[in-house]
């Protein structure tokens, strides 16, 4: 803690109307480290990285910027100390260049008028930094996510900054990006930056992390080394106790009744030839890289897109309908990859967004019954421990992992027969990600057939009793939960089939 | 004893609670409660000003015209509510009064068959511009744009801007009758609004404008029938524009193409000032018949004292503007960046 230290926040207090978000916290990060922030939603890592970067300011405490006392009014006065954020949404307007995003807001001049050339030059030079090789004159919109990433990387570290927040740079990035990213991190900490990176993805903090800080409660827990800590020791601090992984139970299907035949279904340039058996009571993992057609598929079963080649049955004799609202009436629904966009309404409440799936229980003609929504949500809110201050509180005010658990539970109790999820556990902390799991295999004991996807493969082993790899949207055989372990998942899912047979 | 003491700590709690719900209700409601404070004071300080306003025959002045007002804006509410917008309803109010007297005075079609005959065009028209706007995605600003101008465009051609005479003394009752003093026209707007706030807080069709308005893709994804919904909207509005065009004839005993200009706008303000976010999934009854009756009392409130009519409109601008901005920062979230 010297002169050297780029940031050091000390004793830092931050209350908010009825919540201690933060107490009497210590940060510091020092050049060229790459410190992994963790903790639950809402253990205050947010609101740490707010005050940090001068979207807050903190109520008691000092910031301190190379040994000296400074207060941020404005995110313009941490970023003139050299601080700058990528957060988790990205701040890049889609129809511009490549470059002219990298300059927004401050565009280089010459004569009074924007200098192309000079913006085009620092473009090429920050996107060098990062070793990334992309053409500067291409317009933002026909990048891949990973590269809109990138690029707003670049355009944070083209003000060179002492400081880099990354807020889980990773939550949109396929797996195969995911390497190349950690590596541009570790690259930029190695050319004197420091890095304080959040994700909830443990296994990327293990390849990218010199050392943890995790918080709890808006306390410090601690701050170490990496190679002090084992992954448990992190789950342990971040939970305050340990965490069991949830052992399941083999169980077989092979005479249970079929509930759902997708026989050689073909999606132009998307899924080829798919075909699978799901039984009733079955949790079948789809796991494959982004982009191989898993979220397609589920998709097509769930009605919203129609099917090119090949049939989808019902096991009852219904049936198949690319209709979302026929589906649901058959007892098929699905919860979206991306909660936000396709799941939650965001201003409606807690009781609303989870009474929306099944307004023919609580109406009646047409007239809602609130007594009987409060009664069912209040149920929901208990079974899957919903956090939530009150019934109505507008949904957008809960944590991802408690919005999560609002968008599956709309489907418990009406999709009876098939429920289909898509990251269910994306930008979710540990404990909602067991929380979910146990509704998964609750749900499932109770007959429900279920597809999982999810990019985080070790967590099909937490809950599935079959898998299915997914390439370029051709499937696998049907492989049972028992068969396969974490490291014969990871070669099935690149392409492999060594050991397992 | 026992009891006592266990009794003791339950009124208590009761009563903390009974407290903390009421700041909780005062929270809630505090856009209507602002809104209902600022329109206090204005109407205070125009009773300073002038001692005609605060008197019966002018207060039933001002709901009369806020009447007129309302009822389209009833439809307004949720129209933005659900995302959309809607600048045809002038035109439309007016095209449905001309439209009346072409059937009636012109083409010699009994009244009790034009009546209803306007209002089902006007809400067919709504339907369609609002199927247009949810099949081809196409914004509603722009379809309701082109409906602005078919609307005033037929009225003229319809009319020759000349006002057409109805004379029907049972239908003037509509428009010009009592009862207890008051006239109809508040009676109806009042019915309608009791109506249609039913309607968007307890029924799946009202919810599901909320729904549609909050996040159309999650709603389509809940499987509610997210292009009816968006249609539906706009046969409302449609409905009660040529329900208020019957309205202005009744009253004016004429049916002229000069009637409900600029009613789009005032429409339009008095939801946002209600505290309706143009955006969609928020949106509030009780606010938006807060800002119709604030945006009749300014009305009325300038004319009385006798502002030049030229100064009104921006007199008029301008204290809109600040009850919006009033609203915006009142209930800006605390958090937000």
């Amino acid at each position: 803690m010297t002169e050297q230290t780029p940031l050091r926040l000390e004793h830092i207090h931050k209350f908010y109307p009825g919540v201690t978000a933060l107490e009497n916290v210590d940060f510091a990060v020092e050049a060229g480290e790459v410190r992994a922030l963790l903790g639950k939603n809402g253990a205050g890592k947010s609101t740490l990285i707010r005050l940090a970067c001068g979207l807050e300011r903190p109520d008691k405490g000092t910031i301190y910027i190379h040994g000296k006392p400074v207060e941020f009014k404005t995110p313009s006065d941490a970023r003139a100390f050299g601080i700058e954020i990528v957060s988790q949404e990205l701040n890049l307007v889609p129809w511009l260049d490549v470059a002219e995003n990298i300059s927004l807001g401050r565009y280089p001049k010459r004569f009074g008028r924007i200098d192309y050339r000079a913006m085009r030059r620092l473009a090429v030079e920050s996107l060098a930094r990062l070793e990334v090789e992309l053409d500067p004159s291409l317009p933002l919109s026909r990048l891949s996510p990973a590269q809109q990433q990138l690029v707003e990387i670049a355009k944070a570290l083209s003000k060179q900054p002492a400081v880099l927040l990354l807020d889980e740079p990773t939550s949109s990035l396929p797996l195969t990006e995911v390497s190349a990213l950690l590596a541009t991190v570790k690259r930029i900490a190695s050319q004197g930056v420091a890095i304080i990176y959040v994700s909830h993805r443990l296994s990327e903090i293990a390849e990218v992390a010199d050392s943890v800080t995790v918080l709890r409660n808006g306390k410090l827990v601690s701050t170490a080394p990496l190679a002090t800590l084992t992954e448990q020791a992190i789950v342990n601090q971040m939970v305050g106790g340990a965490v069991e992984h949830i052992e399941i139970e083999p169980r077989e299907f092979a005479t249970a009744p079929v509930v759902l035949q997708v026989d050689d279904v073909t999606i132009k340039h998307r899924i080829e030839h798919v075909s699978f058996d799901l039984h009733q009571g079955e949790v079948l993992g789809l796991a494959g890289l982004l982009g191989t057609g898993r979220s397609e598929i589920l998709r097509t079963i769930a009605g919203f897109d129609a099917v090119d080649h090949g049939r989808i049955t019902l096991g009852n004799g219904a049936e198949h309908r690319a209709s979302v609202r026929y589906m649901i009436a058959h007892g098929v629904a699905m919860t979206p990859e991306n909660r936000r966009d396709e799941g939650i309404i965001p201003r409606l409440g807690v009781h609303e967004n989870l009474a929306l799936g099944r307004w023919g229980e609580l109406a009646t003609r047409g007239l809602i019954s609130w007594q009987a929504v409060r009664r069912v949500a209040g149920d929901f809110v208990k079974k899957l421990s919903i956090k939530t201050p009150e019934l109505d509180t507008p949904v957008m005010n809960l944590s991802g992992g408690n919005q999560q658990k609002v968008v599956i539970g709309r489907w418990l109790g009406v999709a009876e027969r098939v429920l289909l999820l898509d990251e269910p556990t994306r930008g979710v902390d540990v404990e909602a990600k067991s929380q979910i799991y146990e509704i998964i295999r609750t749900t499932a004991r109770r007959g429900v057939a279920i597809i999982v996807v999810t990019s985080e493969l070790e967590e099909l082993l937490w809950c599935c009793d079959s898998i299915i790899f997914l390439h370029t949207g051709r499937a696998s055989r049907k492989y049972r939960r028992a068969d396969l372990n974490a490291e014969t998942l990871n070669s099935l899912v690149n392409g492999g089939d060594k050991g397992v047979e | 004893m026992a009891n006592q003491a266990d009794s003791m700590p339950r009124a208590e709690s009761s009563g903390r609670s009974g407290s903390a719900s009421f700041l909780t209700w005062i929270r809630r409601n505090l856009n209507e409660i602002t809104l209902l404070l600022g329109l206090i004071g204005v109407s205070a300080f125009i009773t300073v000003r002038n001692d005609v306003f605060l008197t019966t025959p002018n207060l039933i002045n001002v709901l009369r015209s806020a009447a007129f007002l309302g009822i389209v804006t009833w439809g307004m509410t949720f129209v933005i509510t659900a995302g959309e917008i809607d600048v045809s309803l002038g035109p439309a109010v007016a095209f449905a009064a001309v439209l009346l007297g072409w059937l009636v005075t012109n083409n010699g079609v009994p009244l009790e068959l034009a009546a209803p005959l306007v209002v089902v065009v006007t809400t067919v028209v709504g339907l369609a511009a609002g199927y247009v706007r949810a099949r081809f995605n196409v914004p509603s600003f722009v379809t309701s744009l082109a409906l602005w101008s078919i609307y005033d465009g037929m009225k003229q051609v319809m009319s020759n801007n000349i006002p057409i005479p109805v004379d029907n003394e049972a239908f003037s009752t509509w428009g010009r009758g009592e009862l207890f003093g008051i006239p109809y026209v508040i009676i109806i707007a009042g019915v309608l609004f009791v109506f249609f706030a039913y309607i968007a807080k307890q029924t799946v069709y009202g919810r599901a404008v909320f729904a549609v308005g909050g996040n159309a893709k999650a709603a389509y994804a809940a499987g509610i029938n997210v292009l009816w919904t968006r249609a539906s909207v706009f046969a409302i509005t449609g409905a009660l524009a040529g329900l208020t065009g019957l309205l202005h004839v009744s009253r004016l005993g004429t049916a002229t193409g000069q009637v409900a200009s600029g009613l789009e706008f005032s429409s339009i303000a008095a939801v946002v000032i209600g505290g309706t976010s143009l955006s969609g999934g928020r949106g509030t009854f009780v606010g938006s018949l807060i800002g119709v009756i604030f945006i009749s009392v300014i009305g009325n409130g300038l004319v009385l004292m006798g502002v030049n009519s030229q100064v009104q409109n921006v007199v008029r601008g301008v204290l809109i503007l600040i009850a919006v901005l009033v609203n915006v920062i009142f209930k800006r979230e605390s958090k937000q960046i």
